[in-house]
This record gives C-alpha cells, sequence and structure tokens, in this order.
C-alpha cells in the first residue's frame, strides 16, 4: 500500500483504541433515561404448566417459557423487575428475559422438586441464575447446563430445587419452595459476535450481488456486440442524406464486427490515407498521419457540428456555408498537396 | 358575578386555558433549538427541506398545552400524532421516500463498475464501531443499533430503523444525521487528505463503459432479488428504492415515476419533517442521550469515512487499474453530496480529473449498504 506510513499507523491506532475502549470501562454506566425495554411478561396457565409470554431486551418479537414441576405443585410463577435484585457484581444487560419467582407447594417438608423450564429463547450458551436474599452472594449460577430437546431449537433447563435448601429463597424447611432467578446470556460476547457476523456479512452481500452485476454486466456487453454485429457492413452515404449516427465500438476496434455505415467525407479521408501510406513505408509521413488523423475524427464525431446545423434548418445559414468551406478546402490541401518522400 | 368570581374565573383561564403559566425552562430552551435549526436551514441553507419542517416541528410541540401530539379524551390522536402514528410509527413514510429516491436514481455508475459495491461495504465500518461504543456508554443493543446507522449517512434509513428500534430516539438520532449530511462538505476533506497521499489524489480512473437502457431496466430486479434473499429484512426498504427505480428505467410510466419523485416525495418529506421534529418535546429529549447520539454521530461519520477510504486503499492492492482513494469516501450514502466532495477534492490535486461519475458509483452502494446494514440490524432484533 503506498499509504503515507505514519498516517497510516495513527489510523490504525486510533480503530484500534476504538475498538478496545468499550472493554476498558467495562462497568461505567452513564446517566440514561428510564428503561424502555423492560420484559413485562403475561402468564397462563395450561394444567400443569405456567406459560410466560414476553418480548425479552433487544427482540423485537416475544418468546414462551413454560414452567412445569414434578414433585409437588407448581402454584404460581411471577416476574420480577430484575432491577429490585440489582447487585453490583452482576450486569442487567446480560438477563434479556424476565426475571422469574417460582412457587411451589404440596411437598414433604425437606423434599426435592424437579423444575422444569423450557424455551426457545435458550441456547448452548444460556445460563440459569438463581437469586437468594439469604445466600452470599445474592446471585448464583444454578450450574446446569441446558438440553436440546427439539431441532427447532428448544431448550430446557431441569433444576433439582430442595425445600430449605440454598435454591429455596424462602430458606425455610416448609413444604414449600419459592425459587427466584431467570436465564442469563453473556452480553458482550453476543454484542461482539453479532457485531463481527453483521458487518462481514454486508461485504458477502453486496460482495454476491458485485458477482451478479459483473456476471450481468458481461453478458449484456457481449450482447450488444452481437447486435451491433447484425448492422449492415461498410456503406457510403453521402452526408447531408442521413442522421449523425453514434461512433460504435466495435467498429473502431474492427475485431469481428461489421463496419458501422461511413459517410462520404470520411470514406474520402480515409481513401486519402490510404493512398499516402500506399507506398508500403514502415513509418507514415506527417501528411498521411494528418489524413488519418481526420478521418478518424470526422468518423468519431459524426459530423457533429456539420450535421446538427444541417438537421436543424433546411436552409443551413450562412456561417455553416462558410465553415463548410473552410473545411472543404483544409482537406482539398492534404489531396492538393506534394508527396513528399524522403 | 361578584369581583372575586370574575378574578377567579380570570386565573382559571390563565391557568388552564394559556399557554405562558405552563412554559417551563426546559420548554423555552427545546424552543431555542427549534429556533436554532430554523436558522441553520434558512440562512446557512444546511438540509432545508428536512431541517426546516423538523425545526420547526420542534418550534410548535414544546409551547405548552397545544393539542399537537397526543391523544384525546376518546383515544383519537391529535394532529401531528397523526403523521407519526401512520407515517413513522407505521414505517410508511421512510419506505415512500425510498421510492422517490429510487425514481431520482440512475445506477448507471455502478453498473457500470459493479467493484465499487464492495466500498459501499467497508464504509459501513462506523456503524459498527459505534454500536460498540454507545453499548459501552450504557445504551441498551437496540439504542446502540439505531444510533450506529447514522454514520451510514442515510436520513430515511436511519428513521426507519429508529422507529423500529429505539422510537424515543427519533428525533435526536435524525437530526444528526441530517445534520451531518449537511455538514459532509466540513467533515469529509480533512479526513480525505490525511488519509491519501498528494500521488493517490491524483489517480486517474479509467471512463465508465456505456450502461444499455436495457441493462439498467434490470438491474432493480437483479438487485432487489438479489438483497431480499439475502436479508429478508430490508425489503421493505429495498422493495421500494427499486420500485422506483424500475418505474424510472422502464420509460412507460413517466407520470408515476414523476409524481415519485417530485410532488410524492414533497408531500412526505413536509410530514416526516414536522413528525420528527414533533417528537422532541423538552421532557422527552432533555436529558444527556441526544448530546451522548451528537457526540457518536460525528465519530460514526468520520469512521465510515475512514472505512470507505481504507477499503480502496485494501482493493488497490489487489487490482491492476487502481482507483482514486477519494472516491473511498462517497461510500457513505449522502447522495450525492459526499460525492460531490471527493470530485471536488480530486479537482484541487489535478485540475483535469473528473471524478465525479466515479465517486457516484460508490455513493450509491453506500445507499445501497446503509440499506443491508440496517436489514441486518433489524434482523439481529427478530
Amino acid at each position: 500500500m503506498s499509504i503515507n506510513g505514519n498516517k497510516f499507523r495513527r489510523t490504525i491506532w486510533l480503530i484500534i483504541v476504538l475498538l478496545i475502549l468499550p472493554f476498558m470501562q467495562k462497568n461505567s454506566h452513564a446517566i440514561m433515561g428510564e428503561d424502555i425495554e423492560k420484559p413485562l411478561p403475561e402468564f397462563s396457565r395450561d394444567g400443569d404448566t405456567i406459560t410466560a409470554r414476553l418480548i425479552p431486551r433487544a427482540k423485537n418479537t416475544s418468546v414462551v417459557f413454560s414452567f412445569r414441576v414434578s414433585g409437588g405443585e407448581l402454584k404460581d410463577v411471577q416476574g420480577i423487575d430484575f432491577m429490585s435484585a440489582k447487585t453490583p457484581d452482576v450486569d442487567v444487560k446480560e438477563f434479556k428475559s424476565a426475571m422469574f419467582a417460582v412457587q411451589v407447594d404440596s411437598l414433604t417438608p425437606g423434599a426435592s422438586s424437579e423444575i422444569v423450564i423450557t424455551s426457545s429463547f435458550f441456547n448452548i450458551s444460556t445460563e440459569y441464575w438463581t437469586y437468594n436474599t439469604n445466600s452470599t452472594p445474592k446471585w448464583r449460577n444454578s450450574s446446569v447446563n441446558p438440553e436440546k430437546i427439539s431441532d427447532d431449537g428448544t431448550y430446557q433447563f431441569v433444576l433439582q430445587v430442595a425445600d430449605g435448601g440454598p435454591m429455596d429463597s424462602d430458606g425455610a424447611v416448609n413444604g414449600s419452595i419459592m425459587f427466584t432467578g431467570g436465564p442469563r446470556d453473556p452480553f458482550w460476547s453476543y454484542a461482539l459476535g453479532t457485531l463481527m457476523i453483521r458487518f462481514f456479512g454486508i461485504f458477502l452481500v453486496l460482495s454476491v450481488l458485485m458477482i451478479g452485476m459483473l456476471a450481468a454486466g458481461k453478458i449484456f456487453v457481449s450482447f450488444d456486440r452481437k447486435k451491433s454485429g447484425e448492422k449492415p457492413v461498410l456503406t457510403v452515404v453521402p452526408s447531408s442524406a442521413k442522421k449523425p449516427a453514434a461512433p460504435k465500438k466495435a467498429a473502431v476496434s474492427g475485431k469481428t464486427a461489421s463496419p458501422s455505415p461511413v459517410e462520404s467525407d470520411v470514406a474520402a479521408a480515409i481513401a486519402c490515407a490510404i493512398h499516402l501510406s500506399g507506398v508500403g513505408e514502415p513509418v507514415p509521413d506527417q501528411d498521411t498521419m494528418a489524413a488519418i488523423a481526420t478521418a478518424l475524427h470526422l468518423h468519431l464525431t459524426g459530423h457533429n457540428t456539420m450535421n446538427s446545423a444541417d438537421s436543424s434548418k433546411n436552409a443551413p445559414a450562412s456561417w455553416v456555408h462558410y465553415g463548410r468551406e473552410a473545411i472543404q478546402n483544409a482537406r482539398l490541401q492534404v489531396f492538393q498537396r506534394p508527396v513528399n518522400r524522403m | 358575578m361578584s369581583w372575586e368570581q370574575f378574578v377567579e374565573l380570570i386565573k382559571n383561564i390563565l391557568i388552564t386555558q394559556t399557554g405562558i403559566p405552563n412554559l417551563t425552562g426546559g420548554q423555552a430552551l427545546m424552543i431555542i433549538v427549534g429556533l436554532i435549526f430554523l436558522y441553520l436551514a434558512i440562512a446557512k441553507e444546511y438540509e432545508p427541506l428536512l431541517l426546516l419542517p423538523i425545526g420547526f416541528g420542534i418550534f410548535l410541540v414544546n409551547f405548552p398545552i397545544t393539542p399537537l401530539m397526543g391523544f384525546t379524551e376518546h383515544g383519537t390522536p391529535e394532529l401531528i400524532r397523526v403523521f407519526y402514528k401512520y407515517g413513522v410509527e407505521w414505517e410508511v413514510i421512510p419506505c415512500v421516500i425510498f421510492l422517490g429516491l429510487g425514481a431520482m436514481t440512475d445506477f448507471g455508475p455502478l453498473i457500470s463498475n459493479p467493484k465499487v459495491l464492495i466500498i459501499g461495504a467497508g464504509a459501513q465500518l462506523g456503524v459498527f464501531i459505534t454500536y460498540l461504543g454507545t453499548l459501552f456508554f450504557g445504551f441498551t443493543l437496540k439504542e446502540a443499533a439505531s444510533v450506529g446507522i447514522i454514520g451510514g449517512a442515510d436520513g430515511p434509513t436511519t428513521i426507519y430503523l429508529t422507529a423500529k428500534l429505539a422510537p424515543h430516539l427519533l428525533g435526536a438520532n435524525a437530526l444528526a444525521a441530517y445534520s451531518y449530511m449537511a455538514m459532509v462538505p466540513l467533515i469529509q476533506p480533512p479526513i480525505m487528505r490525511w488519509l491519501t497521499s498528494p500521488a493517490q489524489r491524483r489517480i486517474r480512473m479509467r471512463q465508465l463503459r456505456t450502461v444499455s437502457a436495457r441493462e439498467k431496466l434490470l438491474f432493480p430486479l437483479i438487485a432487489c432479488a438479489l438483497i431480499v434473499l439475502l436479508i429478508p429484512a430490508v425489503a421493505p426498504l429495498m422493495g421500494m428504492f427499486m420500485f422506483g427505480n424500475l418505474m424510472r428505467e422502464s420509460g412507460v410510466v413517466k407520470r408515476l415515476s414523476d409524481t415519485a419523485q417530485n410532488a410524492l416525495m414533497n408531500i412526505v418529506t413536509i410530514f416526516l419533517g414536522l413528525s420528527v421534529g414533533a417528537t422532541m418535546k423538552a421532557e422527552v429529549f432533555l436529558n444527556w442521550k441526544p448530546l451522548l447520539i451528537f457526540g457518536f454521530g460525528l465519530v460514526d461519520f468520520v469512521i465510515c469515512t475512514m472505512g470507505g477510504i481504507l477499503t480502496v486503499h485494501i482493493m488497490n492492492l489487489f487490482l491492476k487499474e487502481k482507483m482514486n482513494p477519494l472516491i473511498g469516501s462517497a461510500g457513505v450514502s449522502a447522495v450525492p453530496m459526499s460525492a460531490r466532495v471527493a470530485h471536488s477534492e480530486g479537482l484541487k490535486a489535478d485540475p483535469d480529473n473528473w471524478l465525479i461519475m466515479h465517486a457516484m458509483g460508490p455513493n450509491l452502494a453506500g445507499v445501497i449498504g446503509s440499506a443491508a446494514a440496517a436489514g441486518m440490524l433489524i434482523a439481529m432484533f427478530q
């Protein structure tokens, strides 16, 4: 890269600093307004199962959590605001759904209950954290891994909670369990991961579009070439009898396509050039070059000046006559000049 | 009626039916903010088509007890709330603006040099870096995404994404986006000169090939199909954009194309500007977030410009025919302002180097790139 070395280094450093800045002060928070993304779960009961429907943080679509128990009776499930259980060691951003309080009754005192929480919102890296005001620290990882139960990405947590145990937040052996907690997903790794995927995703999308356009462009160019090749071959027509035609690339290159019609004065200039160069010298002289240049100029410009004047009016203005005469005289001089072969 | 009753009545009228006693300091401040934007639009001509209605929206809605952005007792939305609800909240206006933009756009420079699409992708660098930066400052994921898109320098895309993800930031994001778009000639040139050497600025690019009418006609169909297949979330924006362009290139619906470019575009711009301005009520707007958004918006814009130029430098490592890195700055959308800036910077280095058509390619790629970035961010929250 020929970019100035210092400038380039400075740029790279700036980008690196901007990239690492977020990680240097991970726990700082700005003064922000109200929490508008707070999940607000709605509960419904269907037999022994209670379901909660809510829109989690960083989502626009709702998700469903199902709660059922094995051992005891699932009495109630309630949603709790994470902010009410916020502690300095926990980042609320990592708890994208609500916190749930699951109440299980009708247990033999001291017995255990199996609480099963199912959702398609869980993934392989989701952890279920429990909250207990009677323990230190208050927030703990349940250390239970989610199990995938269907191919559509539904996972479930199966949590063994003992009456009066560390995950029973009422803290008493009373035949009832209050299990409080919620699913936790790593925030920064998600944010960074999705950032990288999506940034390169844009490159991918636009690259696919670029490849499509390059391919389509080649097809169109070859199609246009073929089409221009179907036109009639070299035909000399009087310049006054036809409209100015745009120069055709294929005609100029003269590869496979037939040349476009050539006007009489262009043809005359070409003839002059052929005549002058007819002696077979390797390097054409100045007159030959002038004639070739005139021919090319007339051909490529399509006589715009003269023809536009012709086509705009039936009777050309006096300046058109004057100009045409001057051009013709100039050409005549080329024709009449003695061939100077040195 | 006794004198006391008369005084009481007057007092009641003054308190409940006039604005003066209800005017708060915050509202007065926002009225001044509105006047500043009106000044910028009228006197300085900074994006006047948008900043004038936005400025007036801010000015008008911050007068106390005005029946403009609320709901009546029967739940009927008030005047500007109607514009906002059906235009912005329902995501109609940004898409209609894209329809008009499509009808105005000649994709010729992009079709003739599709490689510049990569520049449009590289110029989205700021969108993602800002997204991270705002997260660090306590913004939520949705807010961060909506702030990040400001760097794409595409007003309708910013409004569309913000209305979808963080509607409470709509005013600040739209204002930041349009303000920085107006300031492209001030922001971009120093970065362009910093990241390029004089020799690089003098690089001449080969004349673009002629694009046939048939190719232009098929482009919106091909591009729409590919992009919508890959990012379905961007279908509303991209679909309208390409539909507008198809109307233009087909040549058979000149009246519709003309309406989309002019009358329809002007109508929705009025409603959009007023609605966006009216979201900036003092009680919603006056906190740290708008200030941070303006700060991050500028950083975002700078990084996007840098991203575009650096992408050209990287591409030049692999290309036989080098590109002038100045055109990389046009990878942020801001059509056609950023292309003009690239062109004028090129002319300063070489008075015979006409870059405008070469810069239009990345400029259009930037529009597609920012819409694609918006689609990616929307899809992230589905």
